[in-house]
C-alpha cells in the first residue's frame, strides 16, 4: 500500500483515533476527580469506584461490599470500617455498588471483583435483585415455571433496562452472553467494549458538568444535596426545615450562598429568615421566587449562626417538582455545596443521615402504617413513578401461588458462587431485612421458604449464606427495602459482627 | 438496521472491503451486483423477514411488465401500464391506507364496522413503490429502454442507502450507475466522510437530542404555555429538518462508498423565500416526482389558471397522503397546496414578487432586504404551524396544539436546561444553514479534494466530538412512511 493512498491515510487514522480514544476516555477522563453525588448518575460513580478500586495495589486487607441499592441504603463504610477498628480489625471497607445491580452482573463481573483482592465479599440481597417482578411484568399470565428464561436473560441484557451492561463489562456480556444476544446487541457490546467513548458516553459528561458548576457556578442545579451536614439535616434534595443552623464559611463572606424560595412558601405573605448568633441578628427579607443570595455582614467566618424561617410549607400541598407525598414541612432548599470551601470528592460513596430518615421517629406503629400506605401505595393511578412499588406488591403476592424455580438470576448466583469458590474469594451472601410490611404480603409462602434453602444450598468452601429478612421493624425502613439511617447505625455493628466471625476463619 | 447504530458501521465496513475486494475478480461487475443486492436484502430483512416478500412483487411484476409496454403496440401498452400502477398502488394502499379508509368508514357510521385489519406497514414501501412506479412509466413514455437483467432493477429497488426513506430516484437516473459500479478506481473519501459526518451529526446531535423535549410537549399538549410550544413547533422543524436530511446526507455518503452518486434531498429549505421554492428545497426528489409523474399527468399549468390550481392542490393533498394514512396528513398536503396557490395567485396579481437582487440605492437595498427578510419568515413560520399536522398523533392533537400557541397563557414550563437547548439548537440549524447557503460553492469544492492529512485530522476531531456526544440511537422519522 502506498504511503499516499487514501486508504493508508484513513487506517492510520483510524488508529490515531483508537489510540486518542483510550487515552481520553480510557484514562485521562478517570484521572478527573469525582465530585458527583450517588445519585448524579450511578453508572459513573460505580465505573469510577471500579476503577479505583482494581487500581489500587497497596491496600490494607479489603471488605469489599457489593451489589445494588440494597447494598448502598444498607451498609456506611465509614460506621462499619470504625466499628472493625474498634474490635481490632484494622480493615479497609469498600462499597462498589450501583442501583439494580443484579446476580447477572455481579457474574459479568467476576474478573473485575478478583482484581479488586477482597478478603471478603459481602453481598447483601432481596427480592428487588431476582427480578422475578420482572419476569412477571414481561408474562403476567404465566406462571415462572412456564417462562423461558433465554428472553429473560435476553431482556436483563437490554441496555434500556440496565445500562450497566454496556459500560461495566461489554467484553464479558460478549463471551458469556452472546448466544442470548441479536446481531444489533452483539454489535453494540462490541462497539462498547472496542471504543471508550462509546462505552461512558452515556454519562460521562455528568461529573464534568458537576465540576464546571462546582468552579464557575452558583450550584444551584443539581441532583443530590452534598454540601455540609448540618445538625436539623437537609432532606436529600437540599430542604431545609424551618430552623437550620450551621458555620460561616469563607465563601460565604466572598460571595455569599443561595437558598431557594419557591412560590408556595410566600402564600402567606413575603418570607423572612432570620440568622442569629448570639446576641448578633440579621434578617432578610424575600417577596419573590427563585435562587437568592445571602451576603451576611453581621457575622464572621468561624461564627455558628442560626437561621429560622417565617414560614415553611408541605410538599403535599406544594406544585410542580415540589410536589410529593409528604407531609413534613421544609422551608428553603440550599445550594449543593452549601458550607464547603472546596466541594467534597469521592462523595459518593458517603452516606449521610437527611431529614427524610428521621420522618418516623416520633411515630407509632399504627402512624407508620397509614403513612407507608400513603407514601407508597395511594393514588396510584395518578402517580406513574408509583408503577415499580405496584408491580412489587403484585409480584409478592403472586409468588404464594409460585414454585420456587433455579433460574434467571438465581442461576446466575450460584455461577457467581462457584465462581467465587474456585477464585478462592471468602464470600458472605446476606438475605437482607425487609420491611415486615411488604415481607406480610409472602412471608408464609413456600416461595421464600424455597429461596432461602437454595441460598443456604450455596454454602460451603468460603461461602456463607446469612439470613436476616425478618430481622428489622417497619420503621426501620424507608420504603420495601431501603433502610433509613437511624437503621443503618443499628445494623452496621450487627453486620460487623458476622464479618469479624468471619475475618477470624 | 438504523444508520446511527453500530451494527449498520459495520455492515457498512465490511461490505465495502468485501465490494472492493470483488471489483478485483474477473465478472467484477456480477459480483459486485450480486453483492450489493444481497446486502440490500438482508438490510432490508433485518427489520423484518416478511418485508422481503413483499418488495420481491413490484420487482417481478414492474420488470415483466416494463418488457411487455416496451414491446407492445399503443392500447397494450396502456393496458400494461395501467396494470402495473394498479399492482403498485394495490399493495402500496392495502398495506397503508386499508386501516385508514376502514376507520373513515366506521367513522361516518355508514354501516359497514368492520374490524380493522392485522397489517404493520412495511418501512420503505412509499419510496420503492414511486420507484418501481417510475420505472413503468418512463418506458411508457419512451424516457427509458427496459432493463435486461432482473437482479440488476431488484438493486435499484432495493438499493440499502435509499430503501427505507430514499431520496426517490428514478429509474432512467439510477440504472445507469447500478450497472457501472465497478468503474470507480478510488472512491471520493473526503466528500463520502463529510456526508456521513454531516449526517450522523445532524441526525445523533442535533435532532436526537431535541427530540425528548417535543416528545414531552406532545404527550401533555394542554400542560404547556403558549411560549413553550412556540419553542416546541419551532423545535420540531429543527428535528424533523436535521433528522431527515441527516438520513439522506448519511445514505448518500453510504451509496458514494459504491460509486453510486444519489441526488440531493435538501438545499436549506428553510431560506426559502417562497412555498414553491420551500418544496424545490426540501425532499427534492418526492416533488420532483410528483411534479413530473402527477402534476403533469394531470395537466399541470396548460389548462388555465383554474385548472393548474385544482392540479396543485390535488398534487399536494395526495403528496400528503403519501406520507401517511391520516387526517393530519391530508391537512397538512392541502395546507401546502393552499399556500402554493395564493402564492401563484399573487405572483400574477404581482403581490409576491419584486426584483430579485440588491442594487439600487441604500433605500432600495433597505427595502428589498426587509421584503425577503419577511417573506423568507413568513415561509418559514406557516411552514413550522403546518408541521404541527405532521407530528401529532391526531387531528384533535393539532388543533389543541394551534389553540395553545395562540392562547396558552398558562400551564407548565419545559425545563430551563431544556429551553436553553432547544433555543440553541435552533438558533445553531440556521446559523449552519445560513453559512452553508452562503458558502455553498467553497464547500462544494472543499469536499471534491483529495483526502489529505489535514482533512483527514479534521474528520478524525469531528467524529470524535460528535460520537462522544451522542446518546443511544433512535429511529428515522421518515421510516414510518
Amino acid at each position: 500500500m502506498k504511503k499516499n493512498s487514501p486508504l493508508f491515510k484513513i487506517i492510520i487514522l483510524f488508529l490515531c483515533f483508537i489510540l486518542f480514544d483510550r487515552l481520553f476516555w480510557g484514562e485521562l477522563f478517570w484521572k478527573i476527580p469525582n465530585e458527583s453525588s450517588w445519585g448524579t448518575d450511578f453508572f459513573y460513580n460505580y465505573n469510577y469506584e471500579k476503577n479505583r478500586l482494581e487500581e489500587g495495589s497497596n491496600h490494607k486487607e479489603r471488605v469489599l461490599i457489593i451489589g445494588s441499592s440494597i447494598a448502598r441504603y444498607s451498609f456506611e463504610t465509614t460506621l462499619l470500617e470504625d466499628y472493625l477498628k474498634t474490635k481490632g480489625f484494622d480493615r479497609e471497607v469498600r462499597l462498589l455498588s450501583h442501583a439494580g445491580m443484579t446476580p447477572i452482573d455481579a457474574y459479568g463481573q467476576r474478573d473485575s471483583i478478583e482484581k479488586m483482592k477482597p478478603t471478603l465479599l459481602v453481598y447483601p440481597l432481596n427480592f428487588v435483585d431476582f427480578r422475578i417482578f420482572r419476569t412477571q411484568e414481561l408474562f403476567p399470565e404465566k406462571k415462572l415455571i412456564e417462562i423461558s428464561e433465554s428472553e429473560m436473560i435476553t431482556d436483563a441484557l437490554e441496555f434500556r433496562y440496565a445500562p450497566q451492561v454496556k459500560s461495566a463489562y461489554p467484553w464479558n456480556v460478549l463471551r458469556d452472553f452472546s448466544s442470548y444476544l441479536n446481531l444489533e446487541n452483539k454489535a453494540m457490546f462490541l462497539s462498547s467494549a472496542l471504543f471508550s467513548f462509546y462505552r461512558y458516553r452515556e454519562f460521562g459528561w455528568d461529573n464534568l458538568k458537576t465540576i464546571y458548576n462546582h468552579r464557575f457556578s452558583r450550584n444551584t442545579s443539581y441532583f443530590w444535596y452534598q454540601g455540609v451536614q448540618i445538625p436539623e439535616r437537609v432532606s436529600t434534595l437540599g430542604w431545609t426545615g424551618r430552623k437550620f443552623s450551621f458555620m460561616v464559611k469563607a465563601y460565604m463572606k466572598e460571595r455569599g450562598f443561595y437558598i431557594q424560595i419557591v412560590p408556595e412558601i410566600l402564600r402567606n405573605g413575603p418570607l423572612v429568615l432570620k440568622i442569629t448568633s448570639g446576641d448578633r441578628t440579621e434578617s432578610f427579607e424575600f417577596k419573590e421566587t427563585g435562587w437568592k443570595q445571602i451576603l451576611l455582614k453581621n457575622f464572621g467566618v468561624g461564627d455558628l449562626v442560626k437561621a429560622e424561617l417565617s414560614d415553611v410549607f408541605i410538599p403535599f400541598d406544594a406544585e410542580g417538582d415540589r410536589f410529593d407525598y409528604a407531609k413534613e414541612e421544609i422551608g428553603v432548599r440550599l445550594q449543593e455545596t452549601f458550607g464547603l470551601d472546596k466541594p467534597n470528592q469521592n462523595y459518593h460513596v458517603i452516606r449521610e443521615e437527611r431529614s427524610e430518615d428521621l420522618r418516623f421517629l416520633d411515630m407509632t406503629e399504627k402512624e407508620y402504617e397509614e403513612y407507608f400506605q400513603f407514601r407508597l401505595l395511594q393514588d396510584r393511578e395518578k402517580r406513574p413513578g408509583l408503577v415499580t412499588m405496584q408491580l412489587y406488591k403484585e409480584s409478592k403476592e403472586k409468588l404464594n401461588t409460585e414454585v420456587f424455580r433455579e433460574f434467571f438470576h438465581y442461576k446466575y448466583l450460584k455461577l457467581f458462587t462457584e465462581e467465587m469458590k474456585k477464585r478462592n474469594i471468602p464470600t458472605l451472601f446476606i438475605l437482607n431485612p425487609e420491611n415486615p410490611y411488604s415481607l406480610e404480603w409472602y412471608k408464609d409462602s413456600n416461595y421464600l421458604k424455597e429461596e432461602a434453602q437454595f441460598l443456604k444450598s450455596l454454602e460451603g468452601d468460603g461461602i456463607v449464606f446469612w439470613n436476616l429478612h425478618s430481622y428489622l421493624q417497619g420503621k426501620d425502613f424507608s420504603d420495601y427495602h431501603h433502610m433509613t439511617y437511624k437503621a443503618v447505625e443499628k445494623m452496621n455493628p450487627i453486620y460487623g459482627e458476622k464479618i469479624i466471625e468471619l475475618l477470624k476463619k | 438496521m438504523n444508520f446511527t447504530s453500530p451494527l449498520y458501521l459495520y455492515f457498512l465496513v465490511l461490505l465495502f472491503l468485501f465490494f472492493r475486494l470483488f471489483s478485483h475478480f474477473k465478472r467484477a461487475d456480477f459480483l459486485v451486483e450480486g453483492l450489493l443486492l444481497l446486502a440490500s436484502y438482508y438490510f432490508y430483512s433485518a427489520w423484518n423477514p416478511n418485508y422481503l416478500f413483499l418488495i420481491l412483487i413490484p420487482t417481478v411484476t414492474d420488470f415483466l411488465l416494463g418488457k411487455l409496454i416496451f414491446e407492445s403496440s399503443h392500447l397494450r401498452k396502456k393496458i400494461y401500464l395501467f396494470l402495473s400502477i394498479c399492482l403498485d398502488l394495490g399493495i402500496l394502499g392495502f398495506f397503508k391506507y386499508a386501516n385508514f379508509i376502514i376507520q373513515t368508514g366506521n367513522m361516518l357510521n355508514i354501516g359497514l364496522n368492520s374490524p380493522l385489519l392485522d397489517v404493520l406497514l412495511p418501512a420503505g414501501i412509499s419510496f420503492y413503490t414511486f420507484q418501481s412506479m417510475s420505472y413503468t412509466i418512463d418506458i411508457y413514455r419512451n424516457n427509458i429502454r427496459p432493463e435486461k437483467s432482473i437482479f440488476r432493477y431488484a438493486l435499484y429497488l432495493s438499493f440499502f442507502p435509499q430503501l427505507v426513506a430514499g431520496p426517490i430516484v428514478v429509474a432512467r437516473e439510477l440504472l445507469p450507475k447500478l450497472s457501472n459500479l465497478t468503474h470507480i478506481q478510488c472512491p471520493a473519501y473526503t466528500k463520502i466522510f463529510w456526508l456521513l459526518l454531516l449526517g450522523f451529526t445532524k441526525k445523533a446531535i442535533i435532532a436526537d437530542r431535541i427530540a425528548p423535549s417535543i416528545d414531552l410537549l406532545y404527550a401533555y399538549p394542554d400542560s404547556f404555555t403558549a411560549q413553550d410550544w412556540a419553542l416546541g413547533a419551532l423545535g420540531y422543524s429543527v428535528q424533523i429538518y436535521c433528522d431527515f436530511s441527516g438520513y439522506t446526507d448519511i445514505a448518500r455518503g453510504s451509496a458514494l462508498l459504491f460509486g453510486v452518486e444519489l441526488p440531493e434531498n435538501f438545499l436549506f429549505p428553510y431560506l426559502s423565500s417562497s412555498f414553491s421554492e420551500f418544496w424545490r428545497r426540501w425532499h427534492i426528489t418526492l416533488s420532483t416526482w410528483l411534479r413530473e409523474y402527477l402534476y403533469i399527468s394531470l395537466g399541470g399549468n396548460r389548462d388555465g389558471v383554474i385548472r393548474t390550481l385544482v392540479n396543485l392542490l390535488l398534487t399536494m393533498l395526495l403528496g400528503g397522503l403519501w406520507h401517511g394514512a391520516s387526517w393530519n396528513f391530508i391537512i397538512w398536503g392541502a395546507g401546502h397546496g393552499l399556500l402554493l396557490s395564493i402564492e401563484r395567485i399573487f405572483a400574477k396579481w404581482g403581490f409576491w414578487t419584486f426584483p430579485v437582487g440588491s442594487t439600487g440605492g441604500f433605500y432600495q437595498k433597505m427595502r428589498f432586504l426587509t421584503l425577503f427578510s419577511l417573506r423568507r419568515t413568513l415561509v418559514f413560520l406557516c411552514t413550522t404551524l403546518l408541521w404541527v399536522l405532521f407530528r401529532s398523533k391526531d387531528l384533535s392533537v393539532s388543533l389543541l396544539v394551534y389553540s395553545k400557541i395562540f392562547s396558552g397563557w398558562n400551564g407548565f414550563h419545559v425545563g430551563y436546561s431544556d429551553r436553553i437547548f432547544l433555543i440553541s439548537n435552533i438558533l445553531l440549524v440556521f446559523m449552519g444553514n445560513i453559512i452553508g447557503f452562503r458558502y455553498a460553492d467553497r464547500i462544494s469544492a472543499f469536499i471534491e479534494t483529495e483526502l489529505s492529512w489535514k482533512i483527514g485530522i479534521f474528520f478524525i476531531v469531528w467524529a470524535y466530538f460528535v460520537l462522544s456526544l451522542s446518546r443511544e440511537t433512535r429511529p428515522f422519522l421518515y421510516f414510518v412512511f
